[in-house]
């Protein structure tokens, strides 16, 4: 029992590992535009189906292709912010919400119009067996993805405070109308905050197309999940994005062992609601709501 | 604020009317000798099921086409038939409003719908509408306690997957095989057959270790492989779809998990041919208790040869029920001798339809629930990468293989 | 303008209304007469959104707490309603009512907790969210519920169970339904409270700080909206005769609510009516002729919405008002200079 346990800690921080990734765009999206992302499910489903695609077509390892992926997604990202949703970035709150609701439904639909459908899954050659350290296995998909998280994870903080656009991005986050007279372009650094958040969603679903199949309402799975952990880590929290992530990814699957997946959902529900309620900043937040 | 009221009451008329126009323009058939006998059909044609709903629609244009090109309905002096189609886009709602849509096309009766949610409606629709309904796939029991008088089911339901399970189980099993798991998804369909096999495995002599239900659209099934393998089973029992069965097999394969024996019943996933594609040798010996044609059938291997022929792909096993459901339906027009609603209902409800492609050694026969009184599952088993029925012997093409 | 001309356009302003209002129901009356069975359930499809759509405008569009899962309401009204009379044999009718109450009941639990912890904006909106998910768990994996396989009624052509057996009956019944709820917003927006629910829209800290108990409010607004929400819930339920917990929890019904106000106007009278009547007609219509290419007509659809967000941001209603500004603005000036 104990090694089952083990074993259902083990598969959670993996999986947590790539739900972060998904989180911390969303995050990011929030602190830095107040915007709730409800495209965000959608795009996670765009950079699984583009993996395959460039995949099938290339005949190649799917993470070879990961940089194609991220800056095609980058510029996918930039572009909607700038040129759609900048349109009615003084509209009140909800239209936002909304405009981004709307938004996902054309994802979702574009999806499959061109790609139907058909369950897919890429198969990675090497990748058919687990890795067997003792009594526990690791799944090799989920591993690598694990690992990519935190080479990424690590990126995005030197990108955020080491660079000049990273300084902009927070700075605007935090003060918008300051970072405008600071001579700031605030309409690019929104759009490169919001480039980087859905950079995040494709290489997120770039990275599960090997884990499981896909079709085109499987991001929609995740669009709640990714606001839990945004959420619990505190909005506008990069590390505790990652933090929230791993920790939700190891209750769901513990959940799941104990309860049953039908009921692990709910817990993670209960756990958005209590958070909500009793500490909307989130475990390491730092900004209000 | 005057001229606003006004414009607004205007406009809301305006598009009321508009509305109006959408709806209009069809033509409504009659009992006129010269036109044609129009039978519905109601599935998802937008939406995640599109493909397995094109297979139906496909098999049942076949059916309508070989009808008439046979001389139509000759009791109604050859009129022919016509085939019209609505888009459930997968939503009960939808399903029900396309019902209504072709309720007032003059449909003789309807047929549909591949998803539980969408067909309760749709026969909603048609009892009020006193039109019969002949559902071409759908498993949940349920639906059919509720003493409608015009539907009627040809393929097996829930109960009979799992009731054949159990009893071709008990047949075929070796000694061997003392413990089981069962997984299943949990929505109605994984549920209602888990309930009854898990309450019956004891009845064929094996003994049910531990039952896990995880949800169809899951991302990962590492905790209920977990589950799996603490369990250490003879036999692995799987109910569920394509997707999720497919998951399962890739994270069993990857753990290097194996079984004296897996069995699936009403499995999306084993009975596909695209699973055996993608898994090769590794699915080797999956069983899978379901519908299909009857192998030994002469009629049954023209028609897939028909339908490869006409659309360039192997006919699905939904198919089949498509067809049937018209070939069951032009048999009760031709006894009728009518298209009223009444009498076309009693007809069916007489059915005694011997002629079937469904592995029954009787012909199709309806009890007072409208349910196919002779309606069975087949077992069949992954052999060279091929789909063999192995189970029972009346449509058994080859021996089930147990050994490893 | 003058007293007595002011009064005299009055008059006249509640005799075209009244007209209006009875030519509306003189045209409802004789609807089964001039559309077909499949139009009339556009109709009533329309009409029961439209309904939804008011019952999510009272609340959200009025006092500005956005809800994200009035889906909520509606499962826990159908669920009741249809439970009840599956299970004790209790008429939906009397089943309305019970729903009411639960959906009430726990409308006052979900706002008591968001609005005692100060949950605004998209933080709330998340939460209702959560909440509408939390209860379609469990409503899918209870079996007191029927769990997964939902609750099915039994065709009984029996108007003392809430079942008609054509369209007229359940036409009728959503008719009067949103009458009553758009004339209760109506003269809501006379009333006092309705004063204070735009107050606490517009500035919350303000209206606080004028005395006015937000929280009272806010309770207010979203239990009314709750219970009205519930009967909608009751009137599918009897309508297309099943229900299960996707259906009627699901976040289609939330979307539902939204979008027709999105489009019309939010926070206007009439801008849910508007915007259900300006949806289901260009969804029925994309549907109808873009059904060739699989998942086109819902990209237009949200293409649709999309554009409607960007270019109306405040419905058409808001656009109206626009250019009735404009309007009299232009006539004003013109009145000036020449």
């Amino acid at each position: 029992m104990g090694i089952s346990v083990i074993q259902s800690i083990i598969d959670g921080i993996l999986m947590g590992g790539v739900y972060a990734l998904a989180a911390l765009g969303v995050s990011l999206i929030f602190g830095v535009m107040k915007i709730t992302n409800f495209a965000h499910g959608a795009l996670i489903t765009v950079g699984m189906y583009m993996t395959y695609e460039v995949c099938t077509m290339l005949g190649v390892n799917p993470y070879i292709i990961l940089p194609i992926v991220i800056l095609a997604m980058f510029v996918i990202g930039f572009i909607m912010q700038r040129y759609l949703m900048n349109l009615i970035i003084n509209a009140p709150g909800h239209n936002q919400l909304l405009l981004t609701l709307g938004m996902s439904i054309v994802i979702h639909n574009l999806i499959l119009l061109i790609f139907s459908a058909n369950p897919r899954t890429v198969i990675v050659s090497g990748f058919e067996k687990a890795i067997r350290i003792g009594s526990f296995t690791i799944n090799k998909p989920k591993l690598t993805a694990f690992v990519i998280v935190v080479v990424v994870a690590v990126l995005i903080y030197f990108v955020l405070y080491k660079t000049d656009m990273g300084k902009a991005i927070r700075a605007t986050s935090m003060q918008r109308e300051g970072a405008t007279l600071m001579g700031i372009n605030v309409k690019n650094v929104n759009a490169t905050a919001f480039g980087i958040g859905i950079a995040c969603a494709g290489l997120a679903g770039a990275l599960l197309t090997p884990i499981q199949y896909m079709s085109p309402t499987s991001g929609d799975t995740y669009q709640l999940t990714c606001f839990v952990i945004a959420v619990f880590g505190g909005l506008g929290n990069i590390g505790g994005a990652i933090a929230a992530g791993l920790i939700i990814g190891v209750v769901q699957s513990l959940a799941s062992f104990i309860l049953g997946g039908s009921w692990s959902d709910m817990i993670i529900y209960l756990i958005f609601v209590l958070t909500l309620l009793l500490k909307p900043t989130g475990l390491f937040g730092k900004k209000g709501g | 604020m005057k001229n606003l009221k006004r414009t607004v009451s205007i406009i809301l008329t305006l598009i009321t009317i508009g509305t109006m126009f959408t709806g209009c323009g069809k033509q409504t058939g009659s009992d006129d000798p010269e036109s044609t006998i129009k039978i519905g059909s109601v599935h998802p044609l937008t939406g995640n099921y599109a493909y397995e709903a094109q297979s139906i629609i496909n098999a049942q244009k076949l059916a309508i086409e070989e009808i008439n090109n046979a001389g139509g309905i000759k009791s109604l002096d050859g009129r022919k038939l016509e085939f019209v189609v609505g888009d459930s886009q997968g939503n009960a709602d939808t399903g029900a409003s396309e019902a209504q849509r072709l309720i007032d096309q003059n449909v003789v009766a309807l047929t549909g719908t591949f998803q539980s949610s969408v067909t309760q409606t749709c026969m909603q629709e048609a009892e009020k509408n006193e039109v019969p309904f002949v559902v071409t796939v759908s498993n949940n029991v349920a639906m059919f306690e509720n003493g409608f008088k015009y539907c009627f089911r040809i393929q097996p339901n829930a109960n009979v997957f799992s009731n054949d399970f159990i009893d071709y189980i008990k047949a075929v099993k070796t000694d061997d095989i003392k413990t089981a798991v069962l997984i299943n998804e949990d929505s109605i369909t994984g549920t209602e057959s888990g309930d009854v096999i898990a309450a019956n495995l004891k009845a064929a002599g094996i003994n049910l270790v531990d039952r896990v239900t995880y949800s169809a659209s899951t991302a990962t099934l590492s905790s209920e492989v977990t589950k799996i393998v603490n369990a250490a089973p003879d036999m692995l029992i799987t109910i569920g779809y394509f997707n999720d069965t497919s998951l399962l097999v890739k994270e069993l394969n990857e753990r290097n998990v194996s079984f004296k024996l897996v069995v699936g019943v009403a499995n999306g996933g084993i009975s596909d041919s695209k699973f055996i594609e993608d898994f090769g040798s590794t699915v080797e010996n999956f069983c899978d208790v379901n519908y299909r044609y009857n192998p030994n059938s002469e009629k049954a291997k023209e028609l897939l040869a028909k339908y490869k022929d006409k659309y360039g792909e192997e006919m699905s096993v939904h198919a089949i029920y498509g067809y049937e459901s018209i070939m069951v339906i032009a048999d009760a027009l031709e006894r009728a001798g009518s298209t009223d609603s009444e009498k076309l209902r009693a007809a069916l409800s007489s059915t005694n339809y011997t002629n079937t492609i469904l592995p029954q050694s009787v012909g199709i026969q309806f009890d007072e629930k409208g349910e196919n009184i002779n309606a069975a599952g087949v077992m069949v088993q992954i052999q060279n990468g091929e789909h063999k029925v192995v189970f029972p012997e009346s449509f058994a093409e080859s021996e089930i293989i147990l050994d490893k | 303008m003058n007293v007595a001309k002011e009064t005299k356009n009055k008059k006249q302003f509640i005799i075209i209304k009244l007209v209006i209002l009875i030519i509306l129901c003189v045209f409802v009356f004789i609807s089964p007469e001039l559309f077909s069975k499949y139009e009339m359930n556009i109709i009533i499809t329309i009409l029961s959104m439209a309904y939804l759509a008011q019952c999510w405008n009272l609340m959200s569009g009025f006092t500005g707490q956005f809800s994200f899962g009035h889906a909520a309401f509606y499962g826990l009204g159908a669920y009741t309603s249809s439970l009840l009379y599956t299970e004790f044999g209790i008429s939906p009718w009397a089943g309305m009512i019970f729903g009411m109450i639960v959906a009430g009941i726990v409308a006052l639990i979900i706002g008591y907790l968001s609005f005692y912890y100060n949950l605004k904006g998209d933080y709330f909106a998340l939460a209702t969210l959560a909440f509408a998910e939390i209860l379609r768990s469990i409503f899918k994996n209870t079996e007191a519920f029927k769990a997964a396989a939902g609750v099915s009624i039994t065709y009984k052509k029996d108007w003392t169970v809430f079942q008609f057996s054509g369209k007229d009956g359940y036409l009728y019944i959503i008719f009067i339904m949103l009458l009553i709820i758009t004339f209760g917003i109506y003269f809501l927006k006379k009333t006092k409270t309705g004063l204070y629910f735009v107050a606490i829209r517009e500035n919350e800290d303000a209206a606080k700080a004028l005395g006015i108990n937000a929280f009272k409010y806010k309770m207010i607004g979203l239990v009314s909206s709750a219970m009205l929400t519930a009967l909608a819930g009751t009137f599918y339920a009897q309508y297309y005769l099943y229900i299960d917990p996707t259906i009627v929890f699901g976040s289609n019904v939330s979307v539902n609510a939204i979008t027709p106000c999105i489009i019309g106007g939010v926070g206007t009278v009439f801008g849910p009516i508007l915007g259900a009547f300006i949806i289901q007609p260009v969804s029925i219509i994309t549907n109808a002729y873009l059904s060739k290419y699989i998942g086109l007509n819902m990209v237009v659809y949200g293409a649709i919405l999309c554009a409607a967000i960007i270019l109306m941001p405040n419905g058409v209603i808001g656009l109206f008002k626009k250019l009735k500004i404009k309007v009299l603005a232009r006539r004003q000036n013109g009145g000036a200079v020449g």
